[in-house]
């Protein structure tokens, strides 16, 4: 697992748990890996995992039962607030980026059907 | 949460013993290869000339543990390995203490050895090398009584050792307080320190001398012996006293003053 | 807690450090960073004991560094182990001064690490006696550990032992570790708190995260740019 050693690496660990939760990859139940267990995976300091993962509980994302492990507590709700919450995240540096490079927003929003369309194309053309 | 004293002292000493193993080998090996040769040439002429190597060997299983006295603390420093034990919990007394240790089991070994050997061939011939003295000087004195004697002049060869080894291990620790120059600063200490310590032993020694009568040429052989016994075992303890001192200092500038 | 309270050193004319005033942060690990000569080996050997300050104090729970030397695992970078020794024979004298010594977590960390008790010290590649000194530092539960360039001149798949290593057996909150390195990218998410020493001063200090996002920057560029500007 490799992180950007530019944005603190705590976060990054809980945005990897959210997006996994968003994709279903991670369900209502299930075990997440403890924090050590992570720690050695992604080769991190167990503190900065200690602290995504507190982050997590505070965020009600995850619940830690003694003796048993961390799992997965995410309510659907909290899925569609996380999905939205990241989606605006990532649309909106997008939007500023743009911005700076000087393009207006109709400008951007062609760009993006264009760009869309080509790669419906190209899905639709590896059916055929 | 600290291990034993002994068991550190052990760890060091055997480590000191190991690094020890060629000069030990050496001086033992040899004095076997003498008493095999000695024990294929019959006649008593070839075994009598044998009798030179021992001698020979004798002075160097004296000599070698000062010598390697050297060898054991500057190694430490050459090979980097005194990161390893300036790094160690343990304290320059153990430290010193199990170095002095193991050169003087070196001593122990290689000089008894060599003792053995002798005695082995000198054996049968004693009873007239005793009869002999005995007939120069005019008394009757048979071999038991020289024992004391014998042993009080290893223990003063002991003693001597010691004092020469925590000479040595001062003048080693001065001269890497020094960047360069040290092997000079080190000779330089170390000539210094047996004259002051030479000096410092006269004090006693007049003291003794005036206070008692020391005849060691006496009315006969057998008080002769006991004289001699006494001023070995005197002689023995300031050494000791010294050598301690000496020690005591190193030890001094070890914990205050050595760094890497 | 280690501390350096107006800690200054010199090595003849050239000074190593300079007035120090830094703390260590307990529990956590922290990277010690800087150019050649900045002074990152004479911090280690000065907590370690292995040297004295000229000026100011090195306090280790309250102490001179004399009395916490049963408390530190120390690794230098230079070969500080008896060529004569093979690893079985050095990790029982090691073992023999430290009541911290795990003889089972240094078995394992024998056969993780792919070690043969019976290789002389002196007749080993260089990966293998970097690995060889970090067994006998981690095969404790030492309070303060701490780790002079411990990757220099290593390739990478050792390297990535060596990392996963310390991160497997780091007990976080009760164990302090310090490296010294040069290799900034490599322990990027390694360290908790940073300290960059130049020419034996304190040029920037801190948390690791918290900087990251204050400059947005990662670590290897904030050292850059502070040494660019003290320049």
């Amino acid at each position: 697992m490799d992180f950007d050693p530019a944005r603190p690496i705590y976060q990054q660990i809980i945005d990897n748990f959210k997006k996994m939760m968003i994709r279903g990859e991670l369900r209502q139940g299930d075990k997440i890996p403890s924090q050590r267990e992570y720690a050695e995976m992604s080769k991190t300091n167990p503190n900065t995992v200690q602290r995504a993962y507190r982050e997590l509980e505070n965020l009600n994302l995850v619940e830690t039962l003694r003796g048993q492990g961390t799992f997965v507590s995410i309510h659907p709700e909290q899925l569609e607030s996380i999905r939205d919450e990241m989606a605006s995240a990532v649309l909106g540096s997008c939007i500023i980026e743009m911005r700076s490079l000087g393009f207006n927003d109709k400008e951007v929003r062609d760009r993006l059907e264009q760009m869309q369309g080509v790669k419906k194309e190209a899905a639709s053309d590896d059916r055929i | 949460m600290q291990t034993s004293a002994w068991q550190r002292f052990s760890a060091l000493y055997n480590k000191e013993m190991r690094e020890l193993r060629p000069e030990i080998v050496i001086v033992v090996a040899t004095a076997v290869l003498i008493c095999l040769a000695m024990y294929c040439k019959s006649g008593v002429d070839a075994r009598n000339l044998l009798i030179f190597p021992i001698f020979l060997l004798m002075g160097l299983a004296g000599f070698l543990p000062f010598v390697a006295s050297f060898k054991l603390l500057g190694r430490e420093w050459s090979t980097n390995t005194i990161y390893l034990i300036m790094s160690l919990p343990v304290s320059g007394e153990m430290i010193l203490g199990a170095k002095l240790a193991a050169l003087i089991s070196q001593y122990l070994l290689g000089t008894l050895v060599v003792i053995a050997s002798a005695v082995f061939w000198v054996q049968p011939h004693l009873p007239e090398i005793v009869s002999s003295i005995n007939s120069m000087t005019g008394s009757e004195v048979t071999l038991i009584k020289f024992i004391p004697g014998i042993a009080m002049a290893y223990l003063l060869s002991l003693t001597w050792l010691f004092y020469l080894i925590s000479v040595s291990f001062l003048s080693q620790f001065i001269g890497k307080l020094f960047t360069r120059f040290n092997g000079m600063i080190t000779l330089l200490v170390f000539l210094v320190t047996l004259f002051l310590g030479g000096w410092l032993m006269e004090i006693p020694r007049s003291f003794i001398n005036t206070s008692s009568s020391f005849n060691i040429i006496g009315p006969n052989i057998q008080s002769s012996l006991q004289q001699a016994v006494l001023f070995m075992g005197v002689n023995s303890a300031i050494y000791f006293v010294v050598a301690s001192l000496v020690m005591f200092i190193s030890i001094l500038i070890y914990r205050y003053r050595v760094e890497l | 807690m280690i501390e350096f309270k107006g800690v200054s050193k010199s090595f003849g004319r050239t000074v190593a450090l300079d007035a120090v005033d830094v703390t260590f942060a307990t529990g956590k690990i922290t990277g010690l960073f800087g150019p050649n000569g900045a002074g990152k080996s004479t911090s280690l050997k000065l907590i370690s004991g292995l040297n004295r300050p000229d000026r100011g104090e090195v306090i280790i729970d309250g102490r001179d560094p004399f009395y916490s030397k049963v408390q530190i695992a120390y690794l230098p970078e230079i070969d500080h182990l008896y060529p004569w020794m093979n690893i079985r024979q050095a990790a029982s004298f090691v073992s023999s001064f430290y009541g911290d010594w795990d003889q089972e977590r240094y078995r394992e960390l024998l056969s993780f690490l792919n070690l043969d008790e019976e290789m002389k010290l002196g007749k080993i590649s260089k990966g293998q006696r970097a690995k060889t000194k970090l067994l006998l530092c981690t095969a404790r539960r030492s309070k303060y550990l701490l780790l002079d360039e411990p990757l220099s001149g290593i390739d990478i798949l050792t390297r990535e032992q060596i990392i996963q290593t310390l991160i497997r057996d780091f007990r976080e909150g009760e164990q302090s570790i310090i490296i010294s390195t040069h290799e900034i990218a490599e322990v990027e998410s390694l360290v908790d708190e940073v300290i960059f020493l130049d020419r034996g001063q304190v040029r920037l200090q801190g948390e690791a995260e918290q900087l990251r996002e204050d400059r947005g920057m990662s670590l290897v560029d904030i050292m850059k740019e502070a040494f660019r500007n003290a320049n």
